[in-house]
């Protein structure tokens, strides 16, 4: 069973965007327009949005975003769409951190790759197989990144953004939490993934819900 | 559970599935192939495919990187799309001028024959004229990618290279 | 002593070859490379020659294990067709072993089956 369907479902904020954290530098999670918009179901309103950032262990910097758009001069290096329950994350995986080694320098490229790993295999597992997933890897001036939006039901919103949460406020706590249930098991299912994306290789989490598509952002500076 | 993945629904128009781009380098090619291989694999789900989508990723990649221009912008774009129906591939790239009127010249020859045709006579070419450069590619990707080629000349030198068959 | 099998092998990115007496030369692996015939327009041309030197009746190109090649490879197969076809004297049966299972075998030599039908042999195997 998905370890989201486990949590009482708990819906984002709605009829609006609301900014959680601090300034970072970032690239703004938008869904691509390629893909189609859901209407609102299941208790969440069509058009609703929230995001969030989760700042990576250790990282600082100041904000470089616009409102309500991407960062100026971000491009998409690797765009692949795939979906739920597919075999595709070993040869994505295996392809992007090829991608990423040889475009970025070898720290920057190891940190992308765990990104992308944890990114995708979440939504290969727990997004709606009825619609796509979409894998970024993202360059701008200052900044690099990963970015995979998926549909996902409420619930599974609901406890992403719980566990965002907590690793906002304490990314170490909760990193070794999830590594403790990870080794004894527990319920619901441990979610060590983006633990690792904040806390052990230190990228930034940008996290935004659009509808029931989820974008979750993980960038660093290049 | 839905078994029929999205990328092979029907859309009105080429929907697009990957993308990249990167330096002209021959290096790329086994990894960007290779990774053609199983994207079409595990999404349209037949062996054909994945084996006919290699043979056009490595020809016209190939090409592209052998032809391009030696400039800062010479940057290429691959793209897959599919509609659900049909799979395109397309190369973007910025070739010297030189081997643009050659592509040109060679893929209106290409049209007059059937794909198998046009295998057959660049064997015998080949053959026939053996210090002379093979030119194999545009045919084989043809034939054994079961695809029909066009190139559009786009703003600033550039060219794509479409690649267009049954899924 | 046989000339064949003392053709030295050369080492090439992705692919292994095997030379095995009395006749036969075996292929695996990928061959992607910029310029194949650096590696390999050689090898076949001295395999060629020694299988002339030799007198055989017969060589053995075991290609079943070549997952993938490009078209530079594949002008490789044309040109040892070619050199056996256009052999005034003595010549050999070039008999190519191709897996049913490697797409590009099945068109390839099939084209290259009707350049030069009278010096080529096409073995399947699975």
């Amino acid at each position: 069973m998905a370890p989201f369907d486990r949590k009482q479902p708990q819906p984002p904020p709605s009829g609006g965007q609301s900014r959680i954290s601090a300034a970072r530098p970032e690239f703004r999670s938008a869904t691509p327009p390629e893909t189609p918009r859901s209407s609102g179901k299941m208790g969440v309103p069509a058009g609703s949005s929230s995001k969030m950032q989760v700042a990576g262990s250790g990282s600082s910097g100041a904000s470089s975003s616009r409102d309500g758009g991407s960062l100026a001069g971000e491009r998409s290096l690797v765009r692949v769409v795939c979906n739920a329950g597919s075999g595709a994350l070993e040869y994505t995986h295996a392809f992007i951190s090829a991608y990423a080694a040889d475009h970025f320098r070898g720290a920057v490229a190891q940190r992308l790759s765990v990104g992308a790993y944890e990114l995708l295999s979440n939504a290969l597992n727990f997004g709606s197989v009825s619609s796509d997933i979409v894998l970024e890897l993202l360059e701008a001036d200052q900044l690099v990144g990963v970015r995979v939006s998926n549909e996902a039901i409420q619930a599974r919103i609901s406890m992403l953004t719980e566990h965002l949460l907590k690793l906002r406020n304490n990314a170490e706590q909760t990193f070794m939490e999830e590594l403790r249930r990870s080794v004894t098991g527990g319920i619901p299912r441990p979610m060590l993934g983006l633990a690792r994306v904040t806390h052990e290789v230190g990228l930034t989490l940008d996290f935004q819900v659009n509808d029931r598509r989820v974008s979750v952002t993980a960038q660093c500076r290049r | 559970m839905d078994t029929n993945p999205p990328q092979s629904k029907r859309h009105p128009a080429p929907y697009p599935l990957v993308f990249m781009r990167f330096r002209p380098a021959w290096a790329y090619i086994d990894g960007i192939r290779e990774f053609g291989r199983f994207f079409c694999q595990t999404t349209f789900g037949t062996q054909e495919l994945a084996d006919r989508a290699c043979v056009v990723i490595q020809e016209t990649l190939e090409n592209a990187v052998k032809y391009s221009s030696n400039t800062a912008d010479s940057e290429l774009e691959l793209s897959i799309s599919s509609d659900g129906l049909s799979i395109e591939f397309s190369v973007s790239s910025l070739p010297d001028a030189q081997h643009l009127a050659s592509l040109r010249q060679e893929l209106n020859g290409l049209q007059t024959l059937d794909p198998e045709q046009a295998y057959l006579a660049a064997f015998i070419r080949a053959s026939n004229e053996p210090e002379a450069s093979a030119r194999l590619g545009l045919a084989r990707i043809r034939y054994e990618g079961g695809v029909e080629l066009s190139m559009n000349e786009e703003s600033g030198g550039r060219i794509r290279i479409t690649a267009k068959g049954n899924l | 002593m046989s000339q064949f099998t003392s053709v030295p092998v050369p080492k090439a990115d992705a692919v292994a070859i095997q030379v095995m007496a009395p006749n036969q030369v075996k292929l695996s692996g990928t061959i992607t490379q910029k310029d194949p015939s650096s590696d390999l327009a050689g090898f076949f041309k001295a395999l060629h020659n020694a299988a002339l030197a030799d007198k055989l009746g017969e060589v053995r190109a075991d290609v079943s294990g070549l997952t993938f090649v490009n078209s530079s490879a594949i002008r490789l197969f044309v040109d040892w067709a070619t050199w056996v076809k256009n052999e005034r004297g003595q010549r050999y049966t070039l008999r190519f072993i191709t897996s049913r299972n490697v797409t590009w075998q099945k068109t390839s030599f099939m084209a290259l089956m009707s350049l030069a039908k009278e010096v080529l042999a096409i073995e399947q195997v699975s």
